[in-house]
């Protein structure tokens, strides 16, 4: 990256800064500093969660499976996507009814039960710290990649960890939920301007998406390997058809059937226990608000991966094309393909747009892993500083005391993930960037949709959940995840062991087989009717919404008329 | 110009001031002004129709939940079944397949998720919120009432009377600490 490259960057860093320091809560209060208030609006929320879910494996790691791997590469996208329709089926509205700070604290008070909030914190920070850390490495990577600049004897890779942290945690420190929810909104905005673009930019340089993919299908796909000799083009293997190529318009390019139904499971199922995500929830004012939210998330993702595949399948296209006119692409191509396959949108953004280009899709892939670090630090500022310190530790402290614990929550959570991210780095990371990121990642969704997600919705839709079956349910899953994950590596291999890599299609069902089990043979708590009402009841949706009207309508209107309505 | 002492005059200037008076109000929302009027913020739901509201939910979720599964596991499974569903062209290279991969199936994440939550919506609107006076057949503490309704309720989800808190004491509205 040259200086221009830099100084947008530099820019849009500092104007992201300023506005979550703008904005930040004045209150020392745990809902403002946890929940932003529980005012934030459909739409901000919307783009938030976007904001939060998008990481660079969203940004960079889309266009780059369909680059490597076409057709199948797209799936990807799908399951990621795809994840949010359970969450407004089964999660959105009810877990905002219930209006708690975290799914610790929901699942305890839900349960009545002290087990259930520690044995859900232990969970919910096994999966923050396995989403927390790749974006640690990626922040790292994509410094070295891009910027290539280090800082006090560092090298550019500890230098990209160590500032990506410390910014991200300045700002959540300061800034809360409130300066999070806005920041994350203004992050997501770039990351779709920057798609859209792109997007832009390419079909008006003629561009043909239809002739690009029969274009890209009439050879099969060859993808670089390094081997002993150096790097090669190599026909990638078809998981379907073992005698024929790999097309990249058909399937069979990165998975089996059952790998593929097996991932899609993993990240449907995922989604739903992702606790930076399901926190945004709390964040709504209303239970309605909340679902209503779901369906723009749906809607904005939708859109933003059906352009990512559009710029994977440009990127396959173009790049190989341009590699014979443009010497700057030697270096990170052989016969034309790139290396390094999330180099994709990068190197379009350069074709394209320059240095300025270059710059402008650097800063979204780092802005990506910022704003999805922002969430996991908030994520695991609640879980200790709200589920640990306020209720265990220091059960009488006072609104600012809460606070303050939240924030050092989040500053020992930073650190411990910049110091793993540093010691994570072997030699040449660089080769590695796809395979350790998108592993780790699909391991917390596996892990979130195979502990948390059956407990979290037998617990929303189902009276006769219990604290002993919810424990029992998030052990098994937790315990069963890890055990597949862990053959699955070791075996290797395709077939059953893609499954296992992907565990949540087992691991799910057998959590909530024994959640069941369990629950069957316990006492559901005493007050269940209460706590039924509060979940599924509108009582304070309603009362929310009339107090939203009257606002709105002004103080002259109370009481202005006689006999009234509910 | 009508006269001074025409008292005809005076009431259709009287009018005109009553008319920029009212013109000058903030406007009343739209919609029922009944609904505007605040006698109290107290809104409460009974057990049974959150209950009866839950379940109905919980069909609309599951029957959703059923179509979002059989249509994102019919695209492989149609890869193995019908030959034109990866090979045919729709337009320039892209096939059936490609097309609802990459478009068609956030189109239909969208649109399920549209109808689901209107039919959510309306559902919750329908069933809650009600007129205290239009719901008293719905009373927990109506006891023939509740025999029945615990009839319909399966043996394991039975609402439970004596885990029942406040109920003899009216609304059940919850404030046990949480921030909602």
């Amino acid at each position: 990256m040259n200086t221009v490259s830099v100084a947008v960057l530099g820019v849009l860093l500092l104007t992201v800064g300023t506005l979550a320091l703008i904005i930040r809560p004045r209150r020392a209060s745990t809902v403002d500093f946890y929940l932003a208030g529980q005012r934030v609006g459909v739409v901000t929320n919307a783009c938030a969660i976007c904001g939060d879910y998008f990481s660079a494996a969203s940004f960079l790691g889309v266009a780059a499976a369909v680059y490597v791997s076409g057709l199948d590469g797209v799936w990807y996208a799908t399951g990621f996507a795809a994840g949010f329709v359970p969450v407004l089926l089964f999660v959105a509205a009810p877990l905002r009814r219930f209006g708690e700070f975290s799914i610790p604290d929901f699942l305890a008070r839900r349960l009545r039960s002290e087990h259930v909030r520690l044995v859900a914190v232990v969970v919910v920070q096994l999966i923050i710290l396995s989403y927390l850390v790749p974006q640690a490495v990626g922040s790292g990577i994509t410094w070295e990649l891009l910027v290539d600049r280090s800082i006090a004897g560092l090298s550019p890779y500890a230098t990209g960890v160590l500032l990506s942290t410390t910014l991200i945690t300045v700002l959540v420190t300061l800034g809360g939920m409130r300066g999070t929810t806005w920041t994350q909104a203004v992050q997501f905005l770039l990351l779709l301007s920057a798609f859209v673009w792109l997007a832009i930019v390419l079909l008006g340089s003629g561009f043909n998406y239809p002739d690009a993919v029969a274009e890209l299908s009439r050879e099969p796909l060859t993808n670089p390997e390094h081997s002993d000799g150096g790097w090669e083009l190599t026909t990638e293997a078809n998981r379907l058809q073992e005698d024929q190529p790999t097309i990249f318009g058909l399937p069979g390019g990165r998975y089996g059937h059952l790998g593929q139904f097996a991932l899609i499971m993993t990240l449907v199922m995922g989604t739903a226990g992702l606790p930076h995500i399901m926190n945004r929830y709390f964040t709504s004012p209303t239970g309605t608000a909340a679902r209503m939210t779901t369906v723009w998330v749906l809607g904005l993702a939708g859109l933003f991966y059906t352009l990512a595949v559009l710029l994977g399948t440009a990127a396959r296209a173009l790049i190989s094309e341009a590699a014979a006119e443009e010497p700057w692409l030697s270096e990170l191509t052989i016969d034309g393909v790139l290396r390094i396959p999330e180099h994709a949108l990068l190197v379009l953004g350069r074709l394209h747009g320059d240095e300025a280009g270059l710059g402008f899709i650097a800063t979204g892939a780092l802005i990506a892993v910022l704003s999805t670090i922002a969430g996991l630090l908030l994520a695991a500022a609640a879980s200790w500083g709200h589920d640990v310190y306020e209720r265990h530790i220091n059960p009488g402290a006072t609104q600012r005391q809460a606070v303050w614990a939240g924030r050092s929550a989040v500053l020992v959570v930073a650190l411990l993930s910049a110091v793993l991210a540093l010691g994570l780095r072997p030699d040449s990371m660089t080769a590695l960037f796809p395979s350790v990121v998108a592993t780790m990642v699909t391991w917390a969704f596996a892990l979130a949709g195979s502990a948390l997600t059956p407990v979290f919705v037998l617990a929303i839709w189902w009276r006769r959940t219990t604290a002993a079956g919810a424990v029992a349910g998030m052990v098994t899953g937790a315990v069963a995840a890890m055990l597949l994950f862990g053959t699955g590596t070791v075996i290797g291999g395709r077939g059953m062991s893609e499954m296992m890599l992907t565990p949540t299609i087992v691991a799910a069902p057998l959590a909530a087989v024994v959640t069941v089990l369990v629950s069957r043979w316990t006492r559901t708590p005493a007050d269940l009717d209460r706590l039924w009402v509060q979940l599924h009841g509108t009582a304070a949706d309603r009362r929310a919404e009339r107090l939203a009207r009257l606002t709105v309508a002004g103080p002259g209107v109370l009481g202005r008329r006689g006999q009234g309505r509910r | 110009m009508a006269a001074w002492n025409d008292p005809s005059a005076w009431r259709a200037r009287l009018r005109r001031a009553d008319r920029r008076r009212a013109d000058a109000r903030v406007p009343e929302p739209p919609g029922d002004p009944d609904a505007w009027v605040l006698d109290s913020l107290e809104e409460h739901d009974t057990p049974a129709e959150v209950d009866a509201t839950m379940r109905t939910l919980r069909r609309v979720a599951i029957w959703h939940f059923a179509v979002f599964l059989g249509v994102v596991l019919l695209v492989p499974l149609l890869t193995v079944a019908l030959d034109w569903w990866s090979r045919g062209r729709l337009v320039g290279g892209i096939s059936p397949n490609f097309a609802m991969a990459a478009v068609g199936l956030y189109v239909f994440f969208f649109a399920i998720s549209v109808a689901a939550a209107r039919l959510s919506n309306a559902v919750e609107n329908r069933m809650l919120g009600h007129d205290d006076r239009l719901l008293h057949h719905d009373d927990p503490l109506d006891h023939d009432h509740r025999l029945d309704h615990d009839h319909r309720l399966g043996h394991d989800d039975r609402l439970d009377h004596h885990q029942r808190p406040g109920l003899g004491t009216g609304p059940n509205s919850v404030d046990d600490g949480g921030p909602g």
